[in-house]
């Protein structure tokens, strides 16, 4: 059976014990991964957006895929899990729930966002 | 050990460096399967990394095609390389073990199996070193000792014999080139016999 902090936090909005335990207890690390990944976000939400509003498959696969293994390293369970659903769609090139994934995705953002601001700002 | 961690993701990058850093490792990053390459090629040699962590989608080059050009580049055969991937179909393991890679990771990874996999590869890095110390050992006895096999023509009455250019040698000198060998020279009692014989006779 695979180890559980890779299991850890699926059903979670942020897992920070398995995140805590990822970083060997290095809290600034773990700050400095919440902002690694705010930083990174507007951008990826945006080229997921639009490649499903252009119907473009491949892109949708690439562009879910990033931020499925994005959330996934940073213990956000629920975020990964639907970038993975957004993934899935991209890869099967069947988009036609993709609207419904994608806000499902921008629920469970809008739900890790503050506590990744609070993370990246506790010292 | 010098391990080079190729990944997309700044945080997962992020995490695999400062994980792998915290065990002891030399890390160097790269963002992208190209800079990842660039990086190997520029750092080959004496410096090169012993183990690359790829992941598998890359923008650029991906984590197979960097497999399969270590594997064909001269110098880098024995990279142990470790891939990292979401992907969890038996054929898509297989092909990532065809393209060259040694092992890989799942992802999100486990700090732990990181830790037992990259142990697992630092093992064969220092059991590949320590062969080709051997080896290159070896090698430099084996200039030192040219192997002396097949039948050697030998003169019946002066004892030169016949080396590989054709020319007639001193047994002494022959076998002092081709081996470690080194002789002391003396008198044998029935040549010092002989000898003494003829200088009384030539003093008659």
């Amino acid at each position: 059976m695979r180890a559980s902090t890779a299991d850890a936090g699926k059903s979670e909005v942020l897992d920070e014990v398995a995140l805590m335990k990822l970083v060997g207890g290095d809290r600034e690390l773990a700050g400095q991964l919440a902002e690694l990944f705010l930083e990174d976000l507007a951008a990826r939400v945006t080229e997921i957006t639009a490649a499903i509003t252009d119907r473009d498959a491949d892109r949708l696969r690439a562009g879910a895929h990033a931020l499925r293994g994005s959330a996934g390293s940073l213990m956000a369970g629920i975020v990964s899990a639907a970038a993975g659903v957004l993934e899935a769609m991209g890869r099967s090139g069947e988009l036609g729930g993709a609207e419904g994934a994608l806000a499902e995705l921008n629920s469970a953002l809008a739900n890790l966002r503050p506590r990744l601001v609070l993370l990246a700002r506790r010292p | 050990m010098r391990i080079l961690v190729a990944e997309d993701d700044a945080v997962t990058r992020k995490i695999l460096a400062a994980t792998l850093e915290r065990l002891g490792w030399e890390v160097t990053t790269a963002s992208d399967g190209s800079t990842a390459w660039q990086a190997l090629e520029t750092l080959g040699g004496k410096d090169a990394p012993e183990l690359v962590l790829l992941d598998w989608m890359m923008p650029g080059m991906d984590g197979i095609e960097i497999c399969r050009k270590l594997r064909s580049t001269q110098g880098f055969e024995f990279i142990y390389i470790i891939l990292l991937t979401s992907r969890s179909e038996k054929e898509d393991l297989a092909m990532a073990l065809t393209a060259g890679a040694n092992d890989y990771i799942a992802k999100p990874f486990h700090p732990i199996e990181l830790e037992s996999r990259v142990r697992v590869g630092e093992r064969m890095v220092k059991l590949q070193r320590s062969l080709a110390a051997r080896v290159a050992e070896l090698e430099v006895a084996l200039a030192h000792v040219q192997r002396l096999q097949g039948l050697l023509p030998i003169c019946s009455y002066c004892k030169k014999v016949r080396n590989e250019a054709n020319y007639w040698e001193q047994v002494d000198s022959y076998l002092s080139s081709r081996s470690d060998l080194d002789f002391t020279h003396g008198i044998c009692p029935q040549c010092s016999a002989k000898l003494m014989k003829e200088l009384d006779e030539s003093q008659a």
